[in-house]
C-alpha cells in the first residue's frame, strides 16, 4: 500500500498493524529518502536497514547519497523514547516514528507512569507535526492491560490506517 | 563505651528508624545486633518554579530541605533540591509521594540499596572487617579494617545449617527434613507438626546459624512453616532479629525486554541469611564462596546476591563508584542514542569478530584467549557512557568501577596457577575467581543494556568495534609469525603451525600479541586434535564455536554439541561425553580407531540399559522453557503439552517457567515430571530416546568420518561400525 | 540489547529463502552445487560483515568467487603434478 500520498504537514498519520507495518514503513522510508531528508525514531527495533537499502537501490544508482538522507535513532525504554522526542529539533522534513508503544508495553513500567510518558510524547509529536508530516506506527499490545495506550495514540491521529491479520503481502524483496 | 572488632554480617533499615547492624565479634564470637542513626538524602532537579512548589509540598513532613549543586554524569553540575529524611525506612514513602505529585522533575539518589549507601558513607563493606565503638548498642563510630580487594582474606567462621526435604516437594510429599551442620546430621519427622516446630525452634536457639542453606526453602519450607505455625498455634521465628518477620516475595511472571521472565518466590531473613540452593542464580557454578565474594565487592547483601543475576551486582558497583565520586545516581535512565545515518548504523551495529572455522580435523592446535577482553578494553580505552567521543577524558565511571575488579581477578588467577591442584585452598579460590568472572562478563551488556543507570549504546558499540580491531591485529601478528588461523570467536583464536606443539613454542606469539594490542592473552591449551563440526544441514557449511577436541593432558573440550544444551536429557549428554572421553584416550589421532570398539560397546550398553529399565527416569528428563501461556499456543510444543497436564492436575504454571517432562509412547507424547503419582516406566518412549542419542552421536562421529580431513586419512570404517551397532 | 540489525548469517538465510523457487526447479544434482555456492559465502561471513556494505549480497558474491578461484588453483596444481608424473 502506498502511504506517500497521505503525508501532509499538519497531519499526524497513525498506522496500527501487525509488526507495526514493518514492511510498509520500510517502503515509505525508502520513498521519502529518495526525495529528501527523513528522520526515523525507532521505538521497537522495527527499522529494517538492509531492506531499505535494497529499496533505495531500486530507485537510484546513487545509493550512498540517498542513504545519507536517512537519520536513525533508537529507543529501548519509554523514557528514552520521550528523551528522543524532546531532543528532536522541528525541521521541515518528514518524521517516521516506528512502533512508538513497544517499550510502553513493558510491565516493569507501572501503567500510570506509561500513560504520563505517552502524554508527554504526544505533545512532542504535535510540536513536530506543525512543521512537517509525522507518521506513527503501532503494533498490537503483547499484554492485555495495555490496550488503552493504543487507543490514546489512535485518538490523536488525523488519519488512521488499520490492518488486521492476515496483513497485506509485503513488498517484493530482491537479492540486490 | 565498648569497642569491638569483627565482621559486618548484615545490615537493614530498622523499623524504629536508622539501621540495624549485625557484627560477628572477634572477642566473644557473639553475633551482636547494633543500631546506628542513618539520615538519607535524595535530590530533585528541574525548573525553578516546580522546585519551589515541591519545597512547599514537603514542608512539615519531618524532612530537612536544602538547596545544593551536584554533578550529573552527562549534563554536569545542576541546581538541586536536597531532601533529607531521618532514616531509610522513611525514604520510600517520601519519594513516592513527591514523585507522584511532581512527576516532571528529575530525581537522583532515591532508590539506592541501603548497604551501598552505608559502604559509601563509612568505607565499611559487607563481610568486611571493622572496628566499632558503641554504647548501649548504639554505634558512635565505625571504621573499616580491610578492603573488598584483599586477595585472600581470613575466612568468616560461619555457622551453616542445612535443611532439605527428603524428596522433591513438587513431585511428592516430603515426610522428613534432613538437618545438617558441623556438629551433627540427622532427620526430623515432618509430623507431628508440634514436635517439628518445637524441634526446629530448639535447633535454631542452640545452634544459632548465620546461614540457613536449604533445598526448596523459598518455594516450600518457609511458606510451609508459616502455614504450620498458624495451624498449630506454635510460633516459630527463623529470624535472628526477633522483632522482624520473614520477608517473603511472591512468585510472578512478567513481560519485559521482549520475553517472559519468571521469578520464583523468595524468603529473606533478618540477622541471618537464607539461601535456597534450588533458587540461587548460578549457585552450582560457584557456590557459597562465590556468593560471599560477590557480596564483598558489589555491596549487595548475601541473600539478594544469591538470587539476583550478576547484572544487579555490576549495577550496584557502578552506583557505589558514583556515590564515592560525588556523581548523582539517576532514578531512571534517560540517555537517548545520537543520530546515525544508514551506513553508520550498519557499521556500528555488530558484535564480536567471528571467523568461520575450517571444517575438519586438525592436529596440534593451540587455543589462545584474551583475558576478560571487553572489560579490559573498557578500562584501557576509557570507555564509559560519559566519555564517548572524547580523546583525553579523565577515567570514566565504568573504568573506575571495573579496574579493581579486573586486577583482583587477575591476581586470584595468578595465585591459583602457583598452587598445587590438591591444595585445599584451590576450590574456594576458584569459586571466588569464577564469581568475579561472572561480574565481568555481564558488565559489557550493562553498558548498552537499556535499564542500566549509566548505560549508553554508543559505548557498547565502541567496545565491540575495538574488540574486532584487536582480533584482526592478533590474526595479523599470528600470520606474520607463520601461524595459520583456523578459527576466531569473539575473544579466542585457534592457531597452528607445523612442528609447534609445546606450550613454550607459543610464548613468543603471546608476547607479540600482548605488545601489539595491550591486552593480556593466555594459552588455554594445545589440542592433540580438534574437530570443527559443520552444520547439521549441510556438511560444507561452517558453524562457529562448534567443536570437540582433546588437549595434550587428555582432557576433553567441546562446544555447541548436545552435551552443552540445557534441554538435553542427562542420559544422552552422559553417553555422548562417555564416548568422547573414550576416544580421547587415544594418544594420537591415528590411534583413535583402536578405541572404536570400546566406544561402540558403551553405546550399545547405554541403549540396553534404557530398554531394560535400568536408567533412572530423572536421567531422561527434558527441560524446556514455556515461552507463553498454555492457551496461547496454536500447536502446543512438548513443554506446552506438559504444562497443560499440570494445569489439568490443578497446578499453577506460569510463562517463563521451565517445564520438565519425559517422552512417552502414548498419544500425548509427553508426561510432565511434576505430576502427582508415579510414572509407569513402560510408558517411556525408548525409541525416541535412542534416536536422540544417535543424533547426538552423529556430532561426535562426524568429527572423524565423512569429512575432508586435511592431514590424515579418513576413518570411514568408523561410520560403518556405528551403523552396525 | 544493543544489537538490532540482522546478522550477515541471517541475511544469507533470507537470501536463501528468496531463492527457494529457483532452487526447487533445479535438478537434485544442481541443487547440491547451488548449496555449495552459498556454503562458500558462509565461509567468509566475517569479511562480508567487515565491508559494512549497504547491500551485503554483493560482498557475498565476491566471497563465492574467491572460493571458486581457490578450487581452480588447487585443480591447476593437481593437473601440473599429474602431467609431471606422466611426462
Amino acid at each position: 500500500m502506498d502511504l506517500l500520498p497521505a503525508l501532509q504537514t499538519g497531519t499526524q498519520l497513525v498506522i496500527y498493524a501487525p509488526h507495526a507495518a514493518r514492511d510498509e514503513s520500510a517502503m515509505l522510508a525508502a520513498q521519502l529518502a529518495l526525495r529528501g531528508p527523513v528522520s526515523v525514531l525507532d521505538g521497537g527495533n522495527r527499522f529494517q536497514a538492509y531492506r531499505v537499502a535494497q529499496l533505495l537501490r531500486r530507485g537510484t544508482v546513487d545509493l550512498n547519497t540517498a542513504a545519507r538522507r536517512l537519520s536513525i535513532r533508537r529507543a529501548f525504554t519509554c523514557y528514552q523514547m520521550l528523551a528522543l522526542l524532546q531532543d528532536t529539533p522541528a525541521l521541515r522534513q518528514p518524521y517516521l516514528i516506528l512502533d512508538l508503544l513497544a517499550s510502553f508495553y513493558d510491565e516493569h513500567v507501572p501503567l500510570p507512569e506509561a500513560y504520563r510518558l505517552l502524554e508527554a510524547c504526544s505533545q512532542q509529536l504535535e510540536r513536530l507535526c506543525r512543521i512537517a508530516p509525522v507518521v506513527v506506527t503501532l503494533a498490537p499490545p503483547l499484554v492485555e492491560g495495555r490496550a488503552g495506550l493504543v487507543e490514546q495514540v489512535c485518538a490523536r491521529a488525523d488519519r488512521l490506517f488499520t490492518f488486521k491479520p492476515p496483513a497485506p503481502p509485503a513488498s517484493q524483496a530482491y537479492l540486490f | 563505651m565498648h569497642e569491638h572488632t569483627g565482621w559486618l554480617l548484615d545490615l537493614y533499615a530498622a523499623l524504629a528508624g536508622g539501621i540495624s547492624l549485625w557484627l560477628l565479634a572477634d572477642d566473644s564470637r557473639a553475633r551482636l545486633q547494633l543500631h546506628m542513626a542513618f539520615p538519607i538524602t535524595f535530590y530533585a532537579a528541574g525548573d525553578f518554579s516546580t522546585l519551589r512548589r515541591a519545597w512547599r509540598f514537603l514542608q512539615g513532613r519531618d524532612v530537612t530541605l536544602a538547596r545544593t549543586r551536584r554533578r550529573d554524569l552527562f549534563t554536569g553540575e545542576r541546581d538541586l533540591l536536597a531532601v533529607t529524611v531521618p532514616g531509610p525506612a522513611r525514604i520510600a514513602g517520601v519519594f513516592r509521594e513527591l514523585s507522584a505529585q511532581f512527576p516532571g522533575l528529575d530525581y537522583y539518589d532515591a532508590d539506592i540499596p541501603i548497604s551501598l549507601r552505608f559502604t559509601a558513607r563509612t568505607g565499611v563493606h559487607l563481610l568486611g572487617r571493622c572496628r566499632v565503638r558503641e554504647q548501649g548498642g548504639q554505634v558512635s563510630e565505625i571504621k573499616a579494617l580491610d578492603s573488598p580487594w584483599e586477595i585472600d582474606p581470613p575466612p568468616l567462621p560461619l555457622r551453616i545449617l542445612c535443611l532439605s526435604p527428603d524428596v522433591d516437594p513438587a513431585h511428592r510429599t516430603p515426610r522428613r527434613l534432613q538437618v545438617r551442620h558441623d556438629r551433627a546430621a540427622y532427620e526430623l519427622a515432618l509430623e507431628p507438626r508440634r514436635a517439628l516446630l518445637t524441634g526446629l525452634r530448639a535447633l535454631l536457639g542452640r545452634y544459632d546459624p548465620d546461614l540457613i542453606l536449604t533445598d526448596y526453602g523459598d518455594t516450600w519450607l518457609f511458606p510451609q512453616l508459616q502455614i504450620w505455625c498458624r495451624e498449630s498455634g506454635l510460633p516459630l521465628n527463623p529470624n535472628r532479629d526477633p522483632q522482624r518477620e520473614v520477608l517473603t516475595r511472591k512468585a510472578d511472571s512478567y513481560f519485559a525486554y521482549g520475553q517472559v521472565i519468571h521469578r520464583g518466590a523468595q524468603a529473606h531473613l533478618f540477622g541471618r541469611w537464607h539461601i535456597d540452593r534450588r533458587n540461587a542464580m548460578l549457585f552450582s557454578e560457584y557456590a557459597l564462596q562465590g556468593v560471599l565474594e560477590q557480596t564483598r565487592v558489589t555491596g549487595i547483601g548475601v541473600q539478594e546476591m544469591a538470587r539476583k543475576s550478576p547484572g544487579a551486582g555490576i549495577t550496584a558497583m557502578q552506583m557505589l563508584t558514583a556515590l564515592r565520586t560525588g556523581v548523582l545516581v539517576p532514578v531512571v535512565k534517560q540517555q537517548a542514542e545520537g543520530r546515525k545515518s544508514l551506513a553508520e548504523l550498519i557499521r556500528a551495529d555488530k558484535g564480536g569478530l567471528v571467523y568461520q572455522p575450517i571444517i575438519g580435523l586438525h592436529r596440534d592446535v593451540a587455543e589462545i584467549d584474551f583475558a576478560s577482553m571487553y572489560p579490559s578494553i573498557m578500562v584501557r580505552h576509557n570507555i564509559s557512557p560519559e566519555t564517548t567521543g572524547q580523546a583525553d577524558a579523565p577515567p570514566g565511571l565504568v573504568p573506575q568501577t571495573l579496574r579493581p575488579l579486573l586486577e583482583k581477578r587477575l591476581k586470584l588467577k595468578e595465585l591459583l596457577r602457583e598452587l598445587d591442584p590438591r591444595d585445599c585452598r584451590v576450590k574456594p579460590l576458584k569459586a571466588r575467581a569464577a564469581a568475579l568472572k561472572w561480574l565481568l562478563v555481564v558488565c559489557f551488556g550493562y553498558l548498552g543494556y537499556k535499564n542500566a543507570r549509566f548505560g549508553k549504546i554508543e559505548s557498547h558499540e565502541a567496545v565491540t568495534a575495538i574488540s574486532r580491531e584487536l582480533m584482526l591485529q592478533a590474526k595479523e601478528v599470528a600470520e606474520d609469525l607463520g601461524f595459520e588461523v583456523l578459527h576466531m570467536y569473539v575473544d579466542s583464536l585457534f592457531i597452528r603451525q607445523e612442528g609447534l606443539r609445546e606450550a613454550r613454542d607459543f610464548a613468543p606469539l603471546l608476547q607479540a600479541i600482548r605488545d601489539q594490542t595491550g591486552i593480556s592473552i593466555a594459552l588455554e591449551g594445545v589440542f592433540r586434535w580438534v574437530s570443527f563440526l559443520p552444520s547439521r544441514r549441510d556438511s560444507r557449511v561452517p558453524v562457529p564455536n562448534r567443536y570437540l577436541g582433546v588437549f595434550q593432558d587428555g582432557s576433553v573440550k567441546y562446544r555447541g554439541i548436545e552435551a552443552r544444551r540445557h534441554d538435553t536429557p542427562p542420559w544422552v549428554s552422559q553417553t555422548q561425553l562417555a564416548v568422547l572421553n573414550c576416544l580421547a584416550q587415544a594418544g594420537t589421532l591415528d590411534q583413535v580407531s583402536e578405541f572404536l570398539p570400546e566406544a561402540q560397546a558403551l553405546i550399545a550398553q547405554a541403549k540396553r540399559d534404557l530398554r531394560n529399565g535400568r536408567v533412572p527416569p530423572e536421567h531422561l528428563l527434558v527441560t524446556q522453557k514455556l515461552s507463553r501461556a498454555v492457551e496461547a499456543y496454536k500447536t502446543p510444543s512438548p513443554s506446552a503439552r506438559a504444562a497443560a497436564q499440570l494445569q489439568a492436575a490443578g497446578e499453577n504454571v506460569a510463562p517463563g517457567q521451565f517445564m520438565r517432562f519425559v517422552y512417552t509412547r502414548d498419544r500425548c507424547g509427553v508426561r510432565a515430571w511434576d505430576l502427582p503419582g508415579e510414572l509407569d516406566p513402560r510408558l517411556l518412549d525408548t525409541q525416541r530416546y535412542c534416536t536422540l542419542l544417535d543424533r547426538s552421536l552423529e556430532s561426535v562421529l562426524a568429527a572423524f568420518s565423512g569429512l575432508r580431513c586435511r592431514t590424515f586419512p579418513l576413518l570411514d570404517g568408523f561410520q560403518k561400525i556405528m551403523q552396525a551397532g | 540489547m544493543g544489537r538490532t540489525l540482522p546478522t550477515i548469517t541471517q541475511q544469507l538465510a533470507e537470501t536463501e529463502s528468496l531463492l527457494t523457487g529457483f532452487r526447487r526447479t533445479l535438478r537434485r544434482s544442481d541443487q547440491y552445487v547451488l548449496d555449495g555456492l552459498l556454503a562458500a559465502a558462509r565461509r567468509h561471513i566475517s569479511a562480508i560483515s567487515q565491508t559494512d556494505a549497504l547491500l551485503p549480497f554483493e560482498s557475498a558474491l565476491l566471497a563465492i568467487l574467491l572460493e571458486q578461484a581457490k578450487q581452480i588453483a588447487v585443480l591447476r596444481q593437481e593437473m601440473d603434478q599429474y602431467k609431471q608424473r606422466h611426462a
